[in-house]
């Protein structure tokens, strides 16, 4: 998915179920042995949400997290506490289903070694929304049916992302 | 900037159109005044973006339809923000229907533009250029349709000089500001701007006596307060 021209990079999004192996994963992925941002997605009902938080912390050009990976998640969360975002987007043991998010520079070639890692089924990304939580989305972004009444979703839920670092909702 | 168009220039920034992050897009970029000092410049600009985009969100939280936002770069001093494509101004939008004659049938509209308002104030939100061309119509199915009113939204725009202020002086001259505006732009104006206060009275039930009685006192004035003593 394209991104800012100054981003030189490109978004590769993945979607999984009935992976296996969340806890190996899980390790990896601390250790810093997984080049990738791995999250739940429950809290993502369409890609462009990932993509505008991908996006700022691409653009910007300093990060609050200690990785551009890390940056991600915590971009996604309404909150400004890296820790709790990181808790609320990233992936826990329990997770089952998992979104792959990997960047890839001009030239690039897919990383396969990491998706093979992933002991899951690859379902298409068109399937995001089913396994989406509309109301879980609402309550994590404070989005009440005031607003989703008059407002498309989705305009809430980048126009937050876009605007987290500057506002508190 | 690239793979964008310029589509209007502004006294403090530049629209430019196109597609970002896959998205259409309006870039609004507030230039360089070269004749500040740099430094004064810089931290402006960033205050007014700022400015712009809390008041876009402090209007989806009151339940007003605002563009969504993209990105709030400070460095490129741009805001990127959805361009709507399936819509036109207030403005085009009642020249239209007064050109056919049918103006009687937009009491409606002009009802509803009064709600937003009215939520805009209740909510402290002035706008600050209340304008019919900052309000635009919007058709809810993606289609170059504006025939009927329940197929359509209305988007409130351009929050280039907006702030969060609760007196009824700012809100007061934020009517009049508007009614100026409907004055000089809509033959049909005296009809319209009653039923705007309707529907705004009916919104903001525990303020709008307050509003108009300032709005009636800046009428006879003018927008500017006398600074005397």
């Amino acid at each position: 998915m394209d991104l800012d021209p100054e981003a030189e990079c490109k978004l590769l999004l993945k979607l999984f179920k009935n992976v296996k192996n969340v806890k190996e994963i899980k390790d990896q992925l601390i250790k810093g042995e997984l080049k990738c941002c791995i999250m739940k997605p429950t809290l993502i009902l369409d890609p462009i949400q990932v993509v505008v938080a991908a996006n700022k912390a691409l653009v910007n050009e300093k990060l609050t997290t200690k990785t551009i990976y890390t940056e991600i998640l915590f971009n996604l969360s309404p909150t400004k506490n890296i820790s709790k975002s990181l808790q609320t987007f990233g992936i826990d043991e329990k997770d089952e289903n998992l979104l792959v998010i990997t960047l890839l520079k001009e030239g690039d070639k897919e990383d396969t070694d990491l998706f093979k890692k992933i002991d899951g089924e690859e379902v298409s990304l068109d399937k995001l929304k089913n396994y989406a939580d509309m109301n879980l989305i609402k309550r994590t972004y404070k989005i009440a049916d005031k607003e989703t009444n008059v407002t498309p979703i989705l305009n809430s839920l980048v126009s937050r992302i876009a605007t987290k670092d500057f506002l508190s909702f | 900037m690239k793979n964008f168009e310029l589509i209007k220039q502004g006294a403090e920034a530049k629209l430019y159109k196109g597609i970002y992050l896959g998205q259409s897009t309006i870039a609004k970029e507030r230039f360089i005044k070269n004749y500040r000092h740099p430094s004064l410049d810089t931290n402006l600009t960033k205050e007014r973006i700022k400015a712009e985009s809390r008041a876009l969100m402090r209007c989806k939280i009151a339940g007003i339809r605002t563009p969504a936002i993209y990105l709030v770069d400070f460095k490129r001093r741009t805001i990127f923000m959805e361009y709507l494509e399936y819509s036109k101004t207030a403005k085009d939008f009642i020249e239209d229907y007064t050109k056919l004659g049918l103006i009687k049938e937009l009491s409606q509209f002009f009802y509803e533009i009064g709600n937003l308002l009215g939520k805009l104030h209740e909510n402290n939100i002035i706008h600050g250029d209340l304008t019919s061309s900052n309000i635009l119509v919007v058709n809810k199915n993606n289609e170059h349709n504006y025939d009927s009113l329940s197929e359509l939204d209305l988007v409130a725009i351009d929050f280039g000089l907006a702030h969060i202020e609760s007196n009824t002086e700012d809100k007061g001259v934020d009517l009049y500001v508007l009614e100026r505006a409907l004055l000089s732009t809509h033959s049909v104006a005296e009809e319209i701007f009653p039923k705007i206060l309707e529907g705004y009275k009916k919104q903001y039930k525990n303020g709008s006596r307050e509003v108009f009685l300032k709005y009636e006192d800046v009428k006879a004035r003018g927008r500017k307060r006398t600074m005397v003593g």
